[in-house]
């Protein structure tokens, strides 16, 4: 029993690594996102309008409002019933620390022969009260927040171009690593 | 009134405005793309051109084309192909070199398109083309375009033709409301307009219709 238990935790922990990611969102109205979830926004920016999305995926289902501040995009994700899940912000590549974006290269070279960023993101956790902190940057509570990233690539793997999504720690680990579905242009290019 | 329903009210405006000023011909098409191993890609069209001719719509032409694509790198894609046209019971084919360039933005889709493409008539000389195009597809419902979703397709294309010393030059619009069933299933209806500025003057309406399909 043993056994079967340790060989079921290794193969699981390999398929956290590398796996398919399923995601589907739809934008959905005020009424339909949870009050917990509605307050943390209407704190953390009183006066501003904030898109409202429901995300169906591979790790379970959330709400995510999508908004900007001070010039940045930010996404804000919340369980299903409104609890706090992370603060997303989209960043430039070159805005992660210089020594923790050198790791994040040498990983992306090893695994890809060759790959472009289509999208990257810093990611925070933490408690409520330091999440609201991230309204105003310059006066973000960073150091009590959980940091990672989250990049977006389009990269060849074996001579097949794939899309990937990569998430690493603060220090420039891979923790995940998910493939998406590739987009398909063929009725833009034909 | 969001951007993305604005965009789409303007096309709907500006589609019954060509409609109201011509009668427009018809143009149904399939499209079979086909992924294969090392980065190729083949894709296979089927288009035919229906026009009105006193109350009646007849078939015009119908193409068919095959064509060899190669990513060539992540965003880069170079097809070359084949194109039969069938006008009168007349054979015409032409040969397409295209080069295409893909961005994907946060909400949006975009290809940047470049053919060559020469077309060889018989008692005619050789018709060589050089277009450029723009078409970009934007998701109606959230920012991703997913399975079961509408979204809109918008494109400008621009063709400069030599024939001998002949030069014509062609504006193309493309407006289209696109239904995703699945990523390898999307129907699409919409309007082409094309303006033709050289040797003469000339607008044209197209109704299009297209099945895309990927295996």
């Amino acid at each position: 029993m043993r056994y079967i238990l340790f060989l079921f935790v290794f193969v699981y922990s390999f398929s956290g690594i590398s796996q398919v990611k399923y995601e589907k969102e739809r934008r959905v109205k005020v009424e339909e996102v949870p009050s917990e979830a509605l307050n943390f926004i209407q704190e953390f920016l009183p006066e501003r309008k904030v898109k409202w999305f429901y995300e169906e995926g591979t790790f379970g289902n959330s709400f995510e409002s999508k908004f900007k501040n001070d010039g940045l995009k930010y996404s804000v994700e919340f369980d299903t019933i409104g609890k706090i899940q992370d603060v997303e912000i989209i960043i430039q590549i070159d805005e992660i620390e210089r020594y923790v974006y050198d790791r994040i290269k040498s990983t992306l070279n090893q695994l890809l022969e060759n790959y472009s960023i289509q999208k990257s993101q810093i990611q925070y956790v933490g408690n409520i009260y330091d999440l609201l902190s991230l309204n105003d940057l310059k006066k973000a509570h960073i150091q009590q927040l959980g940091i990672a990233y989250e990049l977006v690539v389009k990269g060849k793997i074996d001579g097949e171009v794939k899309l990937l999504e990569f998430n690493f720690s603060q220090t420039g680990d891979l923790i995940q690593q998910s493939e998406l579905q590739l987009q398909n242009f063929d009725n833009l290019e034909y | 009134m969001n951007i993305k329903h604005f965009i789409f009210i303007l096309c709907i405006g500006c589609t019954f405005q060509l409609l109201a000023q011509t009668t427009p011909g018809i143009l149904p098409a399939v499209n079979i793309n086909k992924s294969l191993k090392q980065g190729y890609s083949a894709n296979f069209k089927n288009e035919y051109r229906f026009y009105e001719l006193t109350n009646k719509f007849n078939l015009k032409l119908s193409d068919f084309s095959l064509m060899l694509g190669k990513k060539l790198g992540i965003n880069h894609h170079l097809s070359i192909g084949l194109l039969s046209r069938f006008e009168k019971n007349v054979l015409i084919p032409r040969s397409i070199f295209q080069y295409t360039y893909l961005q994907k933005l946060s909400r949006l889709k975009i290809a940047y398109r470049l053919v060559s493409d020469q077309t060889f008539e018989q008692n005619a000389a050789t018709l060589f083309r050089y277009r450029l195009r723009v078409m970009t597809e934007i998701p109606l419902s959230g920012q991703e375009l997913n399975k079961k979703e509408f979204y809109l397709k918008l494109g400008n294309e621009y063709l400069n033709g030599w024939e001998a010393t002949v030069h014509s030059f062609e504006i193309r619009g493309i407006s289209s409301l696109g239904y995703e069933f699945t990523p390898k299933n999307k129907v699409e209806f919409g309007i082409d307009y094309r303006f033709r500025a050289t040797p003469t003057l000339r607008s044209t309406v197209w109704l299009n219709a297209c099945w895309y399909l990927k295996f």
